[in-house]
């Protein structure tokens, strides 16, 4: 006791009652705040490091400088789309894809994007065409929605958006942590858009209060902080993926297997694959174009080639499904193109759609190609 | 370590600090320290391999004190009792082949029968060496045994060879074979304080401590990791002392807290920015190279002096007070200032027995020139400091920069003691001998971090621009 009267003595149990105080008011104001304020959204990129040229994903965040993520405001956050203001001279373009569309085992100067900026594209009327890759490595054209719904904040005037059958199945929409994470979004998307639903969505509750706290979040929080501290390492090296020098080839050699996902010969039917997410993503898109690409895939010549095109497809449902894409982009008018064997097998890297970057730089050429093209008979 | 594990320590430290006013608290500490030292053994793909580590120290141990008691048979047998004691938390974890208890050891360990059979020919063969080794030999022999076992563990060609033969004996395939199978924990320290005791107990510094004492001090679990590194004098006071009224829990907790930030929020965070084997020649802009460079230095400290902070506050809990390793190195103006506050226990150790021994020998003789003495003398101590952490090329490469560096301050400092410059207390001069300090020990780290030279170099290169 000091001689003032105050009890100036340490006392344990004084120490631990304010200790838990502290921590409960921390939790509770950060579930009060979290849902009024998207932590997401607060980063370091385009400011004090630079913008990311794809949306983030790390297999080896150490290695790559980079995470995976479930978060599209801290994704698009750390994106280069977000960093600037779009000037008047600029034809911002969008390309939407999966892995192959992102880059797989490729450098930023070697994707689709990468290679069509090379190019240094004009419209006809002189604007600079610039390219944004928002490709994602998983393969689900609800994802593919998802990113496109985000995209058109940022002012695009068109949108390429790259799709393959392995998209398309019911059973692929949903199955993503991208998707699960984000469901909430994507039903909103849809009632407020009313659009036509394609899969079943379940239902997700909204947070309650235990798991908007800090100790519920902390995963995701500490996934936020380490994502921002790599943006130091992403400006400083440019590297965003790490690319063994060798991997494992895209399979040559094929089994008999004739089934598609859960489908058998001799027809895949309209009703197996999901369409109308792209008749969604048009409608999203509104007054914006939309050009749809099947993208390149690997022709296989090994065993079994004959009743298969690769480890994913077996030849009858890639062919039915081709014929479906082409029947409904006429059917609704849509800009389709069909680039499916436009690249040589040996183009292909570990997957039947990643490429080298001869086969993305040939996918961009032939592409650029087209889009001048277009371009010209555009009002 | 992980917070698994630092939490666990603190709340085994904090126990045994409430048993401290009990008789056989001296042994619990032992059974505990050991204990813990092989759940904290990391594991290896090479069989048995972390069970035995552990218990070659205890070995090692009975070894230097046979040594330092000049192996006189009475003073063993006295002391067998102790030996007995301490090899009980060895048997306790062999028994975990049969109870499989997790985490008491990283892997299974051998049979008990292949245990005792080895404890009892280890304790054979040291008696052994008892009746043949001529007695001028006892000291040479033992240093030349810690020698050897550390040139083996530190030079990752070696300790490959040393993971083959393993390997090898065990009837498992060599070509799996990595430097890395053999890690033996706390190993560096151990060594140094057994150097310590014998050259002091031989040099008559030091009486014969008990050998549960002796043992204590060599694996003390708070300093098993990291250090600091004790004298042994103050360890033994501290230990048989009476517990401290206040208990030192509060300060303890507070340090423990402290090096927790420390290491993993400030080093953790600061890894993902800091300078790196994989990102060295990644990094090519100057700027960016040294942001990451000083990112690396305030992350090897943070580290490094959290992992001390833990360890002094967990040893606090006990009621034993460490000393400290650490004093605000990156706010030093030179580089002598540096090597006072920077690993302290370690440069202490280092100038104790090597440095001051060295000199003095040379000043007698008066053969070497007062200066080509400290040239000489502070560069092999700093390349001695280096090879310590491991013997390859970039460590030596290391302290032969702290010694050239000690050397030029060295001149520097009694050049300018000879002449009064009233500017050399003025701040601009303290800020620029902070800054050019800092810069020089910033620079020091791209030796030791990037293992091979070819790599440092363009480091070096991309630093100032050259060859971009």
């Amino acid at each position: 006791m000091s001689q003032n009267g105050l009890n100036t003595e340490f006392s344990w149990k004084r120490l631990i009652l304010k200790t838990l105080i502290l921590f409960l008011l921390c939790n509770v104001f950060f579930a009060w705040i979290s849902p009024r304020l998207s932590i997401g959204k607060i980063t370091l990129y385009n400011s004090v490091f630079e913008g990311r040229l794809r949306l983030p994903y790390g297999d080896d965040p150490s290695k790559s400088y980079n995470l995976t993520l479930n978060n599209l405001d801290a994704m698009f956050s750390s994106h280069i789309i977000a960093g600037n203001q779009k000037p008047i001279s600029e034809y911002r373009v969008v390309l939407i894809g999966d892995s192959a569309t992102w880059g797989y085992l490729l450098a930023n100067d070697h994707t689709l994007a990468g290679y069509l900026n090379q190019f240094q594209l004009n419209t006809p009327d002189g604007k600079h065409i610039v390219f944004y890759n928002l490709g994602y490595p998983v393969m689900s054209l609800t994802k593919d929605l998802l990113i496109l719904s985000r995209a058109l904040a940022y002012q695009p005037d068109l949108i390429i958006w790259l799709v393959t059958l392995e998209s398309f199945p019911k059973d692929k929409q949903l199955y993503s942590p991208l998707i699960q994470a984000n469901l909430r979004e994507l039903s909103q998307l849809i009632q407020s858009h009313h659009l036509e639903s394609w899969v079943d969505i379940p239902r997700v509750p909204p947070d309650n209060f235990w798991q908007r706290t800090l100790i519920a979040q902390r995963k995701p929080l500490a996934d936020l902080i380490r994502f921002q501290l790599y943006g130091f390492a992403y400006s400083a090296t440019g590297i965003d993926q790490d690319i063994p020098a060798e991997f494992p080839p895209r399979q040559e050699d094929l089994t008999n297997d004739l089934t598609f996902h859960d489908l058998k010969p001799p027809t895949l039917k309209d009703s197996n694959l999901s369409f109308s997410v792209l008749l969604a993503g048009k409608q999203l898109a509104g007054k914006i174009p939309i050009i749809f690409i099947n993208e390149p895939i690997f022709i296989s010549h090994g065993l079994n080639s004959d009743i298969r095109y690769n480890f994913y497809y077996p030849r009858w449902a890639y062919d039915d499904y081709r014929n479906l894409f082409s029947t409904k982009c006429l059917a609704f008018n849509w800009t389709c193109w069909d680039i499916w064997d436009l690249i040589p097998p040996n183009e292909f890297t570990n997957t039947a759609i990643h490429m080298t970057p001869t086969g993305s730089k040939l996918t961009a050429e032939w592409i650029a190609d087209q889009l001048s093209n277009w371009l010209k008979t555009q009002p | 370590m992980n917070i698994t594990q630092v939490i666990t320590l603190v709340i085994v430290a904090w126990l045994l600090g409430f048993l401290r006013r009990y008789q056989p608290w001296k042994s619990l500490l032992i059974f505990t320290s050991m204990s813990l030292y092989y759940w904290l053994q990391p594991s290896s793909p090479i069989r048995y391999v972390d069970f035995w580590l552990p218990t070659f120290v205890v070995i090692l141990a009975w070894l230097t004190y046979a040594g330092m008691s000049s192996f006189r048979l009475a003073t063993l047998r006295k002391n067998i009792g102790e030996l007995g004691l301490v090899l009980l938390p060895t048997l306790a974890a062999s028994l975990n082949r049969y109870l499989a208890i997790c985490c008491i050891t990283p892997t299974l360990p051998p049979s008990i029968d292949r245990v005792l059979i080895f404890l009892i020919l280890a304790i054979f063969i040291i008696t052994f060496i008892t009746r043949v080794l001529p007695q001028k030999w006892h000291f040479p022999f033992i240093i030349l045994i810690l020698l050897i076992i550390f040139i083996f563990l530190k030079n990752p060609y070696l300790t490959l060879q040393l993971s083959k033969s393993w390997r090898e004996f065990n009837h498992q395939p060599i070509q799996y074979s990595l430097p890395i199978d053999i890690q033996w924990l706390g190993i560096s320290y151990i060594i140094l304080r057994m150097a310590h005791i014998l050259i002091d107990v031989r040099a008559k510094r030091q009486p014969l401590p008990d050998f549960q004492t002796y043992f204590l001090y060599l694996i003390f679990f708070p300093a098993l990791i990291a250090g600091p590194i004790d004298l042994f004098p103050h360890f033994q006071k501290e230990v048989n002392a009476a517990p401290q009224t206040p208990p030192l829990r509060l300060e303890g907790f507070k340090r423990i807290i402290l090096g927790a930030f420390k290491k993993f929020v400030l080093a953790d965070s600061l890894a993902i920015l800091a300078l790196s084997q994989q990102n060295a020649t990644q990094i090519t802009a100057p700027l960016y190279l040294w942001l990451s460079l000083i990112f690396y230095s305030w992350r090897i400290y943070f580290d490094f002096s959290g992992y001390t902070d833990i360890a002094i506050g967990s040893a606090l809990l006990i009621g034993i007070r460490l000393p400290e390793n650490f004093s605000a190195p990156y706010f030093k103006t030179n580089l002598i200032q540096f090597w006072n506050s920077w690993h302290i226990t370690l440069a202490n150790w280092f100038r104790a027995y090597f440095f001051y021994p060295f000199v003095r020998k040379f000043q007698r003789n008066q053969s070497l020139p007062p200066w080509l003495l400290i040239l000489i003398g502070q560069g092999i101590t700093m390349i001695l400091i280096g090879l310590w952490h491991g013997i390859s090329l970039n460590y030596f490469l290391w302290g032969l920069w702290h010694g050239i560096g000690l050397f030029i301050n060295n001149r520097w400092k009694e050049w300018a003691g000879s002449h009064a410059f009233p500017f050399l207390e003025n701040r601009l001069t303290q800020f620029a001998s902070w800054l050019i300090t800092f810069t020089y020990v910033s620079l020091g780290w791209v030796w030791f971090l990037i293992t091979d030279f070819g790599s440092a170099r363009i480091v070096f290169n991309h630093l100032f621009g050259i060859g971009l």
